[in-house]
Formats: C-alpha cells, sequence, structure tokens
C-alpha cells in the first residue's frame, strides 16, 4: 500500500514539478476565447490605415471595436461628456488632449501594470517617458509608442567653404542668429513668419507676452526689445528666412541652416545632395540649457479607470507598444518609434534621429495671442522692417497702448456660463 | 523497497530534466536575422511578424534594398531577388548557399506540398540543376473565356490543353459584330502590348521558339517551325478577330465584347473587382489550361517568378534563414492571410489559393507541369531591346496580312531588319 501510495504522491507530483517553471499567470489573451474590447481610437478607417489586420494577426480569438474619437478630436465633445458616452477598455489620446485626462481622473496609473509584468521602460528613449511622467506629475497615466521633434540641419560644406564653424547643439538663439548672419541665406524656417519666429524666441527664454485671463499683454520690456533688436537686421537683410514647407531650398544648397520637424526628415535623410549635412538640437534657454519644449508624442496608449476588462487591455497595450508592431507599422508617418532599437535602419539614422530626443522635456503651454493682436505685432514688425536703425523702446511703447487699445474695444471673449 | 527506491530515482531525475527544460528554453540566443528587400514594411508585415511570432527568439532587420548598389544583398542573411537574371548571376558568383540538401533532408512535410512548378524553374537556371532559392509565389496564365458568348453564338466550349491553332478556329467563329452593333472579337490579351506580332510571339514561345539567341543578340526567325507557325495564324489575323489595340479604353473582355482572353490569377480578380467598379454585369467567365506546345501537351511555358528568396553564402545565422525560407513558403497560416491581399501570385501551395466564390476552379492555373524551357527573350534581355525588335516587325507582319508580302518574305525581311534595331539598340 505505501508504494501505492508513493506512486499516487508521484502522479500529482510530477505536474507540480513539469509547470515549476511557467509563471503562475493567468491565461495569455492569444489563447482566450470570448474577449471584446472597445478601443478608443481617431477613427476605424484611421486605426486601419495604421495598423491594418495586426491585432486579428496576433490575437486571432480576440474581437475588438474601434470607438471613434472624432468629436473628441475636434473639441465637440469634453473629455467628460465622451467619456460619460462611450464604454471603452483601451484609448489611444492625442498629444494635446492626454492632459486633460489625466486632470479629470479618467485614467488608471500605470505603475502597477508595469512592475507587475516587468514591463521594462528601458529600451524607450528616456526623454520621452520623461515627457510621459510630466504629463502625469511624476506617474505614468499612459505609453506613448512614437513621438515627433525638432531639430536645426546645416549644410557642413557651406560652413566650410565659408570658414565659419560648424555650429553646435545646445546653442541659443542669440548665437544662432549671428551665425546666420554670416551668409546670405543663413537660417530657414518653414513652419512661421517672422512674428511668430519672434515670438517662439521670447517664450524659449520664458517672457511673458500675454496672459489669458487678465487679458493683458506685455509687449514693451527691455527683454522683448533685446529679442526684436536681434531680429530685426537678419530679417532686414534676409538672412533668416520664412520658406514655404514644399520648397526646400536647403535641399538644393541654398540655405546654410534649416529648422526641420522629424516629420519632414525622412526627406533630408532621403536626399541625394551634393553637400554634406549634419544636425544639432533647437536652440535653447542659456538659463536651462538641457531642456526644450520641442519634443511631442504624437499619442499615448492609456486604461481607462471604467475599463471593465483592463487586464487584457494591458496586454493588447503592451503589444501595440512592442517592437513587432513597431516594424509592423514602421515608416515615421506617425512619428519615430519609442523604442531606442527601432528608432531607425541603421546606424546614421539613429544616430540623426537621437538629435530630436537629446534634449530633456519641458511642458510649456504658453497662450497664444488673440488673432487681432497676432496681426497687430506682424503688422508692426512689418514697418519695422521696412525702416532702418535699431528698435527702440519708443516703437514697443506704441505698440504696447494699440494693443491695450485694442483688448479694450475688443469684447471679451464671450464665455459660456 | 527496491520499487520505492527506483520511484524516488524516476521522480528525481524527472524534477532534474524538468529544470533544465527551463533553463535551456530561457538560454535560447536571440538571433537577428537581416533580410534584404525593398519595403521594409511589407516584408514584415507579409512574413517577418508571423516569423516572430512562431519563433519569438529570432527577430528580422528588413534591410532597405538600395537598387543603386552594386550588390544590394551585401550584409544580409536572407538576399532578395526580382529578376531569374539576377538569381541566375548570383548563383554563379557562389553567393547563395544550395538548399538542395536542407529540402532532402527537412523532414518537415509541409514542405511535400509544395508545387513542383517553383522548383522546375528555379532549378532551370542553376548549371548543376540545384536549388538555390525559393519563391513564395509564382504566377500561371489560363485560357478565360466568356460563357455566355459561347453559348449565344453555338460555339462548344474551350476544352482542355487547346493549342494555337485550337484557339485561332475557335476566335474565328464569332461574328465581328454583336446584336446591338458593338465590336466583337475573339481573343485579346490582357496585358499591353496587344499586336498582331505579340500574339505571334506569345504562339512561338508556348511552343518553345526563340527568335532572339540572348548571349549573341543573333535574330533566327526565318524558319520551318516560324513559318508553319505564321501561316496557321494568319487567317485569324486576316479575319481580325484578335484584339490588336493598345490603349483603347476598357479592354473588351472587361465589357464582354471579347470571347477568350490570357490572363493570370490577378485577371481573375480583376474581372470581379471590375463588375463591382463599374456596377456592370459581372462576367460569366470560365477557365481553362492556357494553350499548350502540341509536343509536350501535359506541360506549359507559361510560368512565371517574380520574387526570389535565397540564403547568403555569408550568413552566419543559415538554420533561422531556412526556417524563415520555409516559414516564407510553407507555413499555413500566414499564407492564409498572404492570399487575403490579391494580386500576390499564387502560393506555392497551390492549395492555399482562395476560390473565387461561383466562378470556375482556378486550378487550370497552375495544373500543368512547368516547361523551364521558355524561350521569352523578355526574361534575359534588356526589354528596350526586345521592344526595338517588336516595333520594328510589327509592320513587316501587317504587310504580310495585307498580302502585300509573302509569309517567307515578311520572316526574312523581319530577321534582316529586326537584326538590324537590335544591333542600332545594343551600342
Amino acid at each position: 500500500m505505501r508504494t501505492f501510495a508513493m506512486i499516487l504522491f508521484a502522479f500529482f507530483l510530477l505536474p507540480v514539478v513539469l509547470t515549476g517553471c511557467s509563471s503562475p499567470k493567468a491565461i495569455p489573451l492569444v489563447e482566450k476565447e470570448n474577449v471584446t474590447l472597445n478601443i478608443g481610437y481617431l477613427s476605424e478607417e484611421d486605426f486601419e490605415q495604421r495598423y491594418a489586420n495586426i491585432l486579428q494577426r496576433q490575437y486571432p480569438k480576440l474581437r475588438y471595436n474601434i470607438v471613434p474619437m472624432k468629436d473628441l478630436y475636434r473639441g465637440q465633445a469634453t473629455v467628460q461628456e465622451w467619456m460619460q458616452q462611450h464604454q471603452v477598455d483601451l484609448l489611444y489620446i492625442p498629444s494635446h488632449l492626454f492632459q486633460s485626462f489625466i486632470d479629470q481622473g479618467q485614467l488608471k496609473p500605470l505603475e502597477p501594470y508595469i512592475e507587475g509584468d516587468d514591463f521594462s521602460l528601458d529600451n524607450r528613449v528616456p526623454e520621452v517617458m520623461e515627457l510621459t511622467r510630466l504629463y502625469g506629475n511624476g506617474i505614468f497615466y499612459g505609453l506613448p509608442p512614437t513621438f515627433y521633434g525638432t531639430a536645426i540641419a546645416y549644410n557642413k560644406t557651406m560652413f566650410d567653404q565659408a570658414h565659419v564653424d560648424h555650429p553646435t547643439s545646445g546653442m541659443s538663439w542669440n548665437d544662432l542668429t549671428i551665425l546666420a548672419q554670416r551668409f546670405p541665406h543663413g537660417l530657414s524656417f518653414t513652419d512661421k513668419d517672422a512674428w511668430l519666429w519672434i515670438q517662439e524666441m521670447g517664450y524659449d527664454l520664458d517672457l511673458q507676452l500675454y496672459n489669458e485671463e487678465t487679458r493683458t499683454v506685455t509687449f514693451n520690456t527691455d527683454s522683448w526689445l533685446n529679442i526684436w533688436n536681434s531680429a530685426i537686421e537678419p530679417l532686414r537683410n534676409g538672412n533668416v528666412l520664412f520658406d514655404d514647407i514644399n520648397q526646400s531650398p536647403f535641399h538644393t544648397g541654398d540655405r546654410a541652416m534649416v529648422m526641420v520637424h522629424s516629420d519632414q526628415f525622412k526627406q533630408l535623410e532621403q536626399l541625394v545632395a551634393d553637400f554634406q549635412w549634419d544636425l544639432i538640437t533647437v536652440p535653447i534657454n542659456p538659463a536651462h540649457p538641457d531642456v526644450s519644449d520641442s519634443l511631442r508624442a504624437q499619442g499615448y496608449y492609456a486604461i481607462p479607470q471604467s475599463s471593465s476588462n483592463s487586464d487584457d487591455a494591458w496586454e493588447v497595450m503592451q503589444f501595440m507598444l512592442s517592437d513587432r508592431a513597431a516594424k509592423w507599422v514602421s515608416g515615421d508617418e506617425y512619428g519615430y518609434s519609442t523604442l531606442l532599437d527601432q528608432l531607425g535602419n541603421n546606424a546614421e539614422e539613429k544616430k540623426h534621429r537621437s538629435v530630436f530626443h537629446q534634449l530633456r522635456p519641458l511642458l510649456s503651454n504658453p497662450t497664444s495671442l488673440p488673432d487681432y493682436l497676432r496681426e497687430l505685432a506682424a503688422q508692426t514688425l512689418d514697418e519695422l522692417i521696412a525702416g532702418t536703425g535699431p528698435i527702440t523702446m519708443a516703437d514697443l511703447d506704441k505698440l504696447q497702448k494699440q494693443a491695450e487699445l485694442l483688448l479694450q474695444s475688443e469684447a471679451p471673449k464671450s464665455t459660456e456660463e | 523497497m527496491r520499487f520505492k527506491h527506483l520511484l524516488v530515482l524516476i521522480l528525481l531525475i524527472c524534477t532534474l530534466f524538468s529544470l533544465w527544460g527551463c533553463q535551456s528554453s530561457a538560454q535560447v540566443e536571440p538571433v537577428i536575422l537581416k533580410v534584404s528587400y525593398p519595403s521594409v514594411q511589407q516584408f514584415y508585415r507579409d512574413y517577418g511578424f508571423g516569423y516572430e511570432k512562431k519563433y519569438p527568439h529570432i527577430q528580422i532587420q528588413v534591410v532597405p534594398y538600395d537598387w543603386e548598389a552594386a550588390d544590394p544583398g551585401k550584409d544580409a542573411d536572407i538576399r532578395y531577388m526580382q529578376l531569374m537574371s539576377d538569381y541566375k548571376q548570383q548563383i554563379a558568383d557562389g553567393k547563395l548557399l544550395s538548399l538542395a540538401f536542407r529540402f532532402q533532408q527537412d523532414r518537415d512535410e509541409e514542405l511535400l506540398k509544395i508545387s513542383p512548378i517553383m522548383a522546375t524553374l528555379l532549378k532551370s537556371v542553376a548549371d548543376n540543376g540545384e536549388l538555390y532559392g525559393v519563391s513564395p509565389t509564382f504566377e500561371g496564365i489560363g485560357l478565360f473565356y466568356n460563357k455566355d458568348l459561347f453559348t449565344k453564338y453555338g460555339v462548344a466550349l474551350p476544352t482542355e490543353g487547346l493549342s494555337w491553332k485550337g484557339i485561332y478556329a475557335l476566335s474565328m467563329r464569332f461574328p465581328k459584330e454583336t446584336a446591338d452593333g458593338k465590336p466583337l472579337y475573339g481573343l485579346q490579351f490582357d496585358n499591353n502590348p496587344r499586336t498582331v506580332m505579340k500574339y505571334l510571339m506569345e504562339a512561338g514561345r508556348t511552343e518553345g521558339l526563340s527568335y532572339i539567341q540572348p548571349q549573341s543578340l543573333q535574330v533566327t526567325i526565318n524558319t520551318d517551325r516560324w513559318q508553319a507557325l505564321l501561316k496557321d495564324a494568319i487567317e485569324a489575323f486576316r479575319s481580325g478577330s484578335f484584339f490588336a489595340e493598345n490603349d483603347a479604353g476598357n479592354p473588351p473582355f472587361l465589357t464582354g465584347q471579347a470571347a477568350m482572353t490570357i490572363g493570370n490569377l490577378g485577371s481573375a480578380y480583376n474581372y470581379e473587382q471590375f463588375a463591382k467598379m463599374e456596377v456592370a454585369d459581372a462576367i460569366n467567365w470560365g477557365l481553362t489550361t492556357p494553350p499548350i506546345d502540341p509536343g509536350q501537351p501535359e506541360r506549359s511555358r507559361g510560368y512565371s517568378i517574380h520574387e526570389i528568396f535565397g540564403i547568403s553564402a555569408d550568413s552566419t545565422h543559415p538554420e533561422e534563414a531556412w526556417k524563415l525560407l520555409k516559414f516564407m513558403i510553407s507555413d499555413a497560416e500566414n499564407t492564409r492571410y498572404m492570399t487575403n491581399y490579391q494580386n500576390r501570385g499564387i502560393p506555392v501551395i497551390t492549395e492555399f489559393t482562395q476560390p473565387i466564390p461561383g466562378k470556375d476552379d482556378l486550378s487550370p492555373l497552375y495544373r500543368l507541369e512547368a516547361n523551364p524551357d521558355n524561350p521569352d527573350p523578355y526574361l534575359w534581355l534588356d526589354h528596350e531591346i526586345v521592344n526595338a525588335f517588336h516595333d520594328t516587325a510589327q509592320p513587316i507582319i501587317e504587310a504580310a496580312i495585307q498580302g502585300d508580302m509573302t509569309i517567307e518574305e515578311a520572316l526574312a525581311e523581319i530577321e534582316l531588319k529586326g537584326q538590324q534595331a537590335i544591333d542600332a539598340k545594343k551600342q
């Protein structure tokens, strides 16, 4: 009888021993029957265009519905309204709405999932991870598969021929503008006009311009005057230019430097140019030289508090952030992969692309000027460009006065209460 | 007591084995397999994704194929070749591993399902007759016909294994116009150029007749066999029953104005697609085997291959590379997904071909054996050279059709002037 007991014991023990090494986790989603997930995405067509049948390929048994978020993107519904009307298990939240989702307490912190699954973030672009945490005050409320950045490309050959030292990463706007003046066509922008350039330089130095609540504007300070004056001669002489995005004078060797966004960078990478070029970071504020607000995620995968199946949502989310999903989407139509390994196809691509995320992130949300003030500033600038000599405080005082008058005469923005 | 000891021993061994099992699975070395291919995304979606799912320790890295480079597949484990001539050259240069041994040794039963058409074509270019590459798909042609037109005009449906002579005869049984006055044709080609010369060349190719020697570029077309071929064809050409216009809107087969056409799998899907797009009545088409060489009725020269993958002789991961090739040609799940993308050719495991609901079986496109002896000069020569010959020959053939010269005179002149055109192009 004792041998019989022993055999019995052995039989019970064997499966324990055999399964000993597999983790005690629940059934993986791949094998689960009858699971349906509702995934919030811009629209079904957009999801299809980006991902095609990847979820069917990965999870043949999974059923999923794409819940379109168009209304939310367009501002036709608030986050709260939309979330009340839709039952979703997983969301892809565009950058501009991520903060609202967090502030309204709609999202689950991901730390328990990340730690519970040993989901490593070490292989991801650290600056983008830091950016993600900035939104959540140190907590991950979502994870981005891709990001966008900005950099400055420069024509090495042109610099060498002019015997000018190459520009370097982490320059100030002031230094860059001075450098641009060493060339007939020194620096090109394709996304802004002259006034927006001046505004950006001021914002990068943390200058105040407009306060939406108090409806006050600040044009006439010494700091602003310095910026206007640093810009006026290059603008008059055409050292700094604002080119059509569809023309690329940098590509034909007609500009020494150009500000380039990651989503236009492919054209430069594929360019067969008769000159050499390289990249540096966007200009910085000397007061905090290692940060910039130019880094952005395309969107964030996140799990809503109201998710009825957050575990499976987390598994799908991990997959959407995986190298396999990154390779499936490839290209950079949706930004660069946040996976360091997938950032480029070869060493050169990776080196260039790393410049786009080199500076630490900064969440800045400067309020934009009302249209009529922007027009006024742009018009004033045009007049000053047409003139001669340096800009004086009297010029900016005049602008300030006109702006204040406009602010008084324009009815305050109607607020629906 | 001894039994008990034995049991303890067995238990101990079991435990050890299972522990060892755990460890070894954790110790599988990650491998990165490099594949040279024009589109990073397409290769990954077609094959890489499924392969990585099946073999999680292997990563696929697609190296974009640089068309300008002298050797685009230089650093890759898997080399991609678009043309048979490229494949032949890479074999000759010793850049590819022979797969003969692997095909013999591998016990994977799925491999047995692979159509011999692939191997026949790919082996034919190697001097030693060995296989150096695989192709997940191939193209085959067939004779499509409009069942309704055949019924309407009381012509018996085409049978399997027609020769060109048979097709000429069938073609001429249709009137020149439909009942409502629209032009009607017996036969059209699916692709441009649709010229009389092209029909003649195609008939020659079917029977294995060459006219340009690929190495010396010597033209030889004034032969007994070409004369016989043209004699058979000339009446059909004269009758105007072959559609011979280029870029003239929708081809007549699509609009129900041609009784027959030679097409491939993509054509079959197109007919369906066209009916949907144009909200026209779908053609009630039938399909049979392509025209054959009466000398070898069980074989077809109508097969072609457009994507070849081989293992680089320099690959440091030939085992994983072989697994990938095998996966590409024989993984059932992956091929099922692939066939959802139409216009990808016939999967080499032909049973995976997606049938078209309500239509004839598609197997005539791949039922005949492959005849690797394909004299089509387009396979080996610069297309411009062949086109120069074709453009010179076309008006001469027209003259023969008009009766302005005899068949013998026409072929003699094509041989002379065609040679001059090629010589001029060559320089």
